[in-house]
C-alpha cells in the first residue's frame, strides 16, 4: 500500500493545527513586539473551555465559539490590564511577565479539570473514518484541513484587503509613522491580541478531538509555535503558514521515516533559517 | 567604602556558621542554593549586565555535569581532571550555542536559547547508551580530598567546598563587571547600536559573554552531580533555567549579589513548596508576574534605592524596565 | 507605581517566611479525614511503640503536574482504607505524611533524609518515579530509612537492604505465555509502537525478545513515538492491515489517550486482529471519554479489573465507586501497599524499629483478594499479570478480566545488562 498519501495528509493537518496556533502569535509579535508565552495558554484553556461547554450542551459548534470568544476576551484582558503599560521598548518584561502567566494558567487548569487526558468528542458526521478511494483517512482531520485552509484565507484577506488589515501592516512595518499618520495604535494592539488570542483558542478547541487536552499540552506546543515564528519569521500571516507546513512536513517525514530522530525533528528547519536568513522566510517586523 | 566591607563580612560569617545552626538534612538545600547561585551568576552575565535574558542555561549546566560524570564512572578519571573537563566542555557548547542564537537579540534571542536547551535535553534523553536516557547516572561519590582531614561525604564539609568555589566565581564575577570588558557589555546592553557607532565590535563582547556564562553553568553543574551523586537529563530543561532567571530579575539583575539573594529564597521555597501549597508552579508564577510589575530592579536594586549611600547615586526612573535595561552601571555590589 | 513596588519585596519576603515558618509536616488533604494521634513528635523506634506515638508513613510522590493524579490517587486510597480500620494499624495511631519530591533526584534527597532524620517515619512509601530511583538507587541503599517501592517499573533499579518492590516491573510484562496467547488468537504479525525513552524501550525489548517469539510472531514495524507526541498519524498510516496483524508496544498517560482516540479516528480496530498494550495504558479512573474510545483495546498489567471474580474484592470496588465516583484501577496499588504494611505491622506488633526484620516481615507473602504475592531474594515481588479487554458495560468504560497469567518474576540477582 502506497502511504505517501496518508503522511502528506498527516503533515496538512498537523501544518494547518500549527498554522492556527501561531498565526496570532506570528502578528502579535511582529506588530507590538511582544512574544506573549501565554500563548500556548489559550491554546490549552481553548481546549479545556471548549470541553467544559461541551459537556452541558453536546453542541460541537457551540463549544468551538465558546472557545475562541472566552480566549479573544482573555487576550484582551492580559493585553489591557498587563501588558498595554509596557512600551515597545520593554521586550524583555513583557515576555517574563507573560512567562509567569503560562505557568499561573497552566496550574490553574490544573486545579480546575485535574490530570487526566480529556477527550471532546466531535460531532457524528464527522467522527470515524472517510474512505478516499485508495486511502482511508480520518474524517475529523480533513475537517481540520479544512477548517484550517478557510481560516488562512480569512485572515489572509482580512490583513491584505481590509482596512483594518492595512493598519495592522503600517504598524507592523513602522509603529512610530502609524501613529504620526493617525492610527491609534493601542485600540488597534488590543484589538489584534484579542484576534490572535482568539484564533490560538479555536485552534486549541479543534485539536481538542484528537490531540486530546491535558495538562503539559500548552509547553508540548509552546516550543511548536516557536519554531514556526523562527521560521516563517514575525509580523505575517503568509509567513505563518509557510513555515507550519515546513515545520509539519520535517516532524511527520521524519516520524515516519526516521523515528529514531523524532525529538529533533524540528530543530533542522530552525537551525537551516538561523544559519541562512535570521529574520526568517518572510519576516517583516525591523 | 567601609559599608559594603561590613556587609561582605557579615555575610561571609553567616556562611560560615550556618551549616551548624541548622538541622543536617538542610545543609544539602544550603549546597545546592550556592550552586544554583553559580548559575544564575552566569546568567546574570547575561542578561542582567548584557541584555540578554536566556532560557537555556540548564543546558550547559548538564553538559558539565554529564561530562564529569561520565569521565568519573566509565573511565575512572580523577575528579580535578573531570572537574576541568566539565566545565571545558560546557563552555565549548557554549561557544557553538553562542555563534546560533547571537545571530538574533531581545526575545527571539531567549527562543533560540530555549530551542537549544531543548535539543541537548532530547540528547540526554535518547542517548541512552552513553546517559542511560530518564534513568540517569547513578553512584557518583563525592570528590576525595585527601589532604583534607574531613571526608567529602560529609554534607557540611562538601558545603564549604562548594562555598570555597562560589566565592571564588564571585570575586572573579566583580572584578569582571568593574572591568572595561564589563563596562563596555553594559554600555551594549542599554544601546547596542551606539556602542557599535563607537567602534566596539559589540558582537565578540556578547559572545565573550555568552560563553563565560555557559562557563559558570558547568561549574555549577560539575558541583551538583557530586552534590546529588546523580545525573539526569531533567537538569538541561526549562525548568531550572526558568528558576534561575527568576532568582537574577527578583535578586537583582545588574548587580554582583543579586543572584545569591535570589537562589537563597527561591531555591529553599521550591523545595519547601510542598509544606504549604500544592501549587508550586502557581506560586512560581506569580512571583514572576509581582517581580516585573513591581520591583524590576529586584531586591538588591530595591534596597539600594531605599539605604542612603553615595551622594552621587543616580536617581531611579519609574520605567518598569528599569532592572532588566538599565541597572546603573559600575555599581559597588 | 512607586506605593506598588514599596510592598513587593516586604510581600515577597512575607511570602517566603511563611513558607518557612509552615509546620514541618505537610497537613492531609482535605477530601479524606486527618488521622487522629498525639501531637507530640516520636523518636521512633521501641520507646516509640509502647507509648501509643503514631506510626508514621511518608508518602514520597507527585501530587502535582501531570503525573499528579497518581500521586493524590495513591494517598486519598491509603487514608480511606486507614480510616476504615480505625487510623490505626497492630493498635497503634497511624499517619500519613504526603511528601513531594517534584520528580527531581534533588528534592527527592532532602526530602527523603527530613522524613527520616527530622519527622522519624517508619516507612517511606515511594518515590513514584523511576528516573529518581535509578539514579539515586546507591543513594537510598545507603540511608537507614526503608522504602516501599508502589511504583518504579524499571529493571534498571533493583531493590537493596532496605527496600521491597510490589509492583511489576517492565519484564515482569515479559511472558512467554502471553505470546502462546496471540499465537492462539491467529496472530502471525506484529507492529510495535514505543515511546522512546528508557521506559518504553525496557518494555518493547521484553516484547521484542520474550512475548513475541514464544507465539512464532514476526514483527514487520518498530515505531517510535517521542514522548508529549501530538500526532499518532504518521505511525499508524504505516501499519498492515489484516487479521493476522497484533498492534502492541509501550504506551501509556496522554500518549495513550490520544493513540485510542487517533486510532478509532483511522479505523484502526476494524482492520487489525488484536491492539493490546502493557502497563498503564488504560486504567480504570482514567477519563471515561478516553476509555470509550479504547474500547476494543486490551491491556495487560498487575492492576486486577473492576470485575475480578473475587466477592471480599467486589466489596472493595463497589465502596471505593461510592466514595471515589470511579472504579479503582490505579488505586489498586494503593489497596495492595495498604495491605501490605499492614501485614508487617501486625507480624512485628507495630515496631519497625529493627530494620532486619521491617523488611524480612514486608516481603513476607501476602494473600490479596485479587491472588497471592510473594517475594523473592532481591526484594521484586512474583505475582500475576492480568489480560483484560476495555469493554463499555452499562454506560461505564472499564477492563475486564480475559486470562490470567500467574508467577510472573523477573531474574535475581540484577543481571549485568540492566545495571547502569
Amino acid at each position: 500500500m502506497d502511504t505517501l498519501p496518508l503522511t502528506l495528509l498527516d503533515a496538512l493537518s498537523l501544518a494547518m493545527l500549527l498554522f492556527l496556533l501561531s498565526a496570532g502569535l506570528s502578528i502579535t509579535f511582529g506588530l507590538m513586539r511582544v512574544l506573549n508565552m501565554a500563548h500556548a495558554s489559550f491554546y490549552l484553556l481553548g481546549g479545556y473551555i471548549g470541553l467544559a461547554v461541551w459537556s452541558r450542551t453536546a453542541n460541537f459548534g457551540l463549544a468551538l465559539l465558546a472557545a475562541a470568544a472566552s480566549m479573544a476576551l482573555g487576550g484582551g484582558l492580559l493585553y489591557g490590564v498587563f501588558l498595554a503599560r509596557f512600551s515597545k521598548e520593554d521586550e524583555m518584561p513583557q515576555v517574563l511577565l507573560t512567562f509567569g502567566m503560562l505557568l499561573i494558567a497552566a496550574e490553574a487548569a490544573m486545579i480546575v479539570w485535574g490530570g487526566n487526558v480529556m477527550r471532546l468528542p466531535p460531532p457524528a458526521l464527522l467522527q470515524g473514518p472517510a474512505e478516499l478511494g485508495a486511502v482511508t483517512y480520518p474524517r475529523y482531520r480533513l475537517f481540520v484541513i479544512a477548517a484550517g485552509l478557510a481560516m488562512a484565507v480569512a485572515l489572509s484577506l482580512l490583513i491584505g484587503r481590509t482596512r483594518l488589515g492595512a493598519m495592522v501592516r503600517a504598524g507592523v512595518d513602522d509603529t512610530e509613522t502609524a501613529q504620526t499618520i493617525g492610527l491609534n495604535m493601542p485600540r488597534l494592539f488590543l484589538l489584534v491580541f484579542g484576534l490572535g488570542s482568539l484564533v490560538a483558542g479555536l485552534a486549541g478547541a479543534l485539536g481538542a478531538p484528537y490531540l486530546g487536552v491535558y495538562p503539559g499540552l500548552d509547553f508540548d506546543v509552546l516550543l511548536l509555535a516557536f519554531a514556526v515564528i523562527i521560521v516563517g519569521g514575525a509580523g505575517s500571516v503568509e509567513g505563518a503558514f509557510v513555515a507550519s507546513l515546513l515545520v509539519a512536513l520535517a516532524d511527520t517525514l521524519t516520524k515516519t521515516y526516521v523515528p529514531a530522530l523524532s525529538y529533533f525533528s524540528i530543530y533542522v528547519p530552525m537551525a537551516l533559517i538561523l544559519a541562512f536568513r535570521p529574520r526568517g522566510l518572510l519576516g517583516r517586523a525591523a | 567604602m567601609t559599608r559594603p566591607l561590613a556587609a561582605a563580612a557579615a555575610g561571609l560569617t553567616l556562611a560560615a556558621l550556618l551549616p551548624f545552626a541548622v538541622p543536617a538534612y538542610f545543609v544539602d538545600i544550603l549546597s545546592r542554593v550556592l550552586v544554583f547561585a553559580m548559575l544564575a551568576m552566569g546568567l546574570n552575565l547575561l542578561a542582567g549586565y548584557a541584555g540578554l535574558p536566556s532560557l537555556g542555561q540548564a543546558a550547559f549546566m548538564a553538559t558539565g555535569a554529564y561530562t564529569a560524570a561520565l569521565l568519573i564512572r566509565k573511565l575512572e578519571v580523577g575528579f580535578a581532571a573531570a572537574s576541568l573537563a566539565g566545565v571545558l566542555l560546557a563552555a565549548a557548547v557554549g561557544a557553538v550555542f553562542g555563534l546560533i542564537a547571537l545571530r538574533a537579540r531581545g526575545a527571539t534571542f531567549l527562543l533560540i536559547t530555549l530551542a537549544l536547551a531543548q535539543s541537548v535535553w532530547a540528547v540526554a534523553f535518547t542517548w541512552r547508551s552513553l546517559t542511560r536516557g530518564d534513568d540517569g547516572l547513578g553512584s557518583i561519590p563525592r570528590p576525595e580530598l585527601g589532604w583534607l582531614p574531613w571526608p567529602m561525604a560529609d554534607a557540611r564539609a562538601y558545603y564549604f567546598l562548594v562555598l570555597i568555589v562560589f566565592l571564588a566565581l564571585l570575586a572573579a564575577f566583580a572584578v569582571l563587571v568593574r572591568s572595561p570588558f564589563g563596562l563596555a557589555l553594559q554600555g551594549i546592553r542599554d544601546n547596542e547600536q551606539r556602542m557599535r557607532s563607537l567602534g566596539y565590535n559589540t558582537w565578540l563582547y556578547l559572545y565573550t559573554a555568552f560563553i563565560i556564562a555557559a562557563g559558570y553553568a558547568g561549574v555549577a553543574g560539575v558541583l551538583r552531580a557530586y552534590l546529588v551523586g546523580a545525573v539526569v537529563p531533567g537538569w538541561s530543561q526549562v525548568d531550572p533555567s526558568a528558576e534561575a532567571l527568576l532568582m537574577v530579575i527578583m535578586g537583582g539583575p545588574g548587580t554582583v549579589i543579586g543572584p545569591l539573594v535570589g537562589a537563597a529564597i527561591i531555591e529553599p521555597v521550591a523545595e519547601m513548596a510542598n509544606l504549604f501549597t500544592r501549587h508550586w508552579p502557581l506560586v512560581l508564577g506569580a512571583l514572576y508576574v509581582v517581580v516585573i510589575l513591581g520591583a524590576p530592579e529586584g531586591i538588591v536594586g530595591w534596597l539600594r534605592r531605599r539605604l542612603p549611600a553615595r551622594a552621587s547615586r543616580p536617581a531611579a526612573s519609574e520605567r518598569p524596565s528599569e532592572g532588566l535595561a538599565a541597572a546603573a552601571p559600575g555599581e559597588a555590589i | 507605581m512607586k506605593a506598588l513596588s514599596s510592598f513587593v519585596v516586604p510581600m515577597i519576603v512575607l511570602l517566603v517566611a511563611c513558607g518557612g515558618a509552615a509546620p514541618a509536616s505537610s497537613p492531609p488533604a482535605k477530601p479524606a479525614p486527618s488521622s487522629p494521634g498525639p501531637a507530640a513528635k516520636t523518636a521512633g523506634g521501641a520507646s516509640a511503640a509502647a507509648a501509643g506515638n503514631p506510626i508514621k508513613l511518608g508518602i514520597m510522590a507527585e501530587y502535582t503536574g501531570p503525573f499528579g493524579v497518581n500521586g493524590v490517587r495513591i494517598a486519598d486510597t491509603l487514608e480511606w482504607l486507614a480510616q476504615q480500620d480505625g487510623n490505626q494499624l497492630a493498635g497503634r495511631p497511624v499517619r500519613f505524611l504526603r511528601t513531594e519530591d517534584q520528580a527531581k533526584v534533588d528534592v527527592f534527597q532532602s526530602e527523603a533524609r527530613r522524613l527520616i532524620e527530622n519527622e522519624k517515619v517508619d516507612l517511606i512509601l515511594g518515590p513514584i518515579n523511576s528516573g529518581i530511583a535509578s539514579s539515586a538507587q546507591k543513594w537510598m541503599n545507603d540511608q537507614p530509612g526503608v522504602f516501599v517501592m508502589w511504583e518504579i517499573g524499571t529493571v534498571q533499579y533493583y531493590p537493596g537492604d532496605n527496600a521491597v518492590r510490589s509492583v511489576a516491573t517492565s519484564w515482569h510484562h515479559a511472558l512467554p505465555s502471553i505470546g502462546q496467547y496471540y499465537a492462539e488468537q491467529g496472530i502471525k504479525r506484529a507492529v510495535t509502537i514505543g515511546l522512546d525513552y528508557a521506559a518504553g524501550r525496557d518494555f518493547v525489548n521484553g516484547e521484542m525478545q520474550k512475548v513475541l517469539p514464544a507465539g512464532g510472531v514476526q514483527v514487520v514495524r518498530q515505531s517510535w513515538v517521542p514522548i508529549g507526541n501530538a500526532d499518532f498519524g504518521p505511525v499508524i498510516s504505516q501499519i498492515p492491515t489484516g487479521q493476522d496483524v497484533l498492534i502492541t508496544g509501550a504506551l501509556w498517560a496522554a500518549d495513550a489517550g490520544r493513540f485510542m482516540q487517533q486510532a478509532t479516528d483511522f479505523g484502526l480496530k476494524n482492520k487489525v486482529k488484536l491492539i493490546a498494550f502493557p502497563t498503564a495504558f488504560a486504567n480504570d479512573d482514567d477519563d471515561q471519554a478516553v476509555l470509550k474510545a479504547g474500547e476494543g483495546m486490551y491491556v495487560y498489567n498487575e492492576m486486577p479489573p473492576p470485575d475480578y471474580p473475587n466477592p471480599e474484592y467486589q466489596k472493595f470496588v463497589t465502596a471505593y465507586r461510592q466514595k471515589f465516583g470511579v472504579n479503582p484501577g490505579y488505586a489498586t496499588k494503593a489497596y495492595l501497599t495498604y495491605l501490605q504494611v499492614k501485614q508487617a505491622a501486625e507480624a512485628l506488633k507495630g515496631d519497625f524499629s529493627d530494620r532486619k526484620k521491617t523488611i524480612e516481615a514486608l516481603r513476607a507473602p501476602l494473600k490479596t483478594p485479587f491472588g497471592d504475592i510473594k517475594f523473592d531474594q532481591c526484594g521484586n515481588a512474583i505475582r500475576s499479570i492480568f489480560l483484560k479487554e476495555i469493554k463499555a458495560a452499562g454506560g461505564v468504560a472499564q477492563t475486564s478480566m480475559v486470562k490470567d497469567f500467574p508467577d510472573a518474576s523477573i531474574p535475581c540477582p540484577q543481571p549485568a545488562e540492566w545495571k547502569g
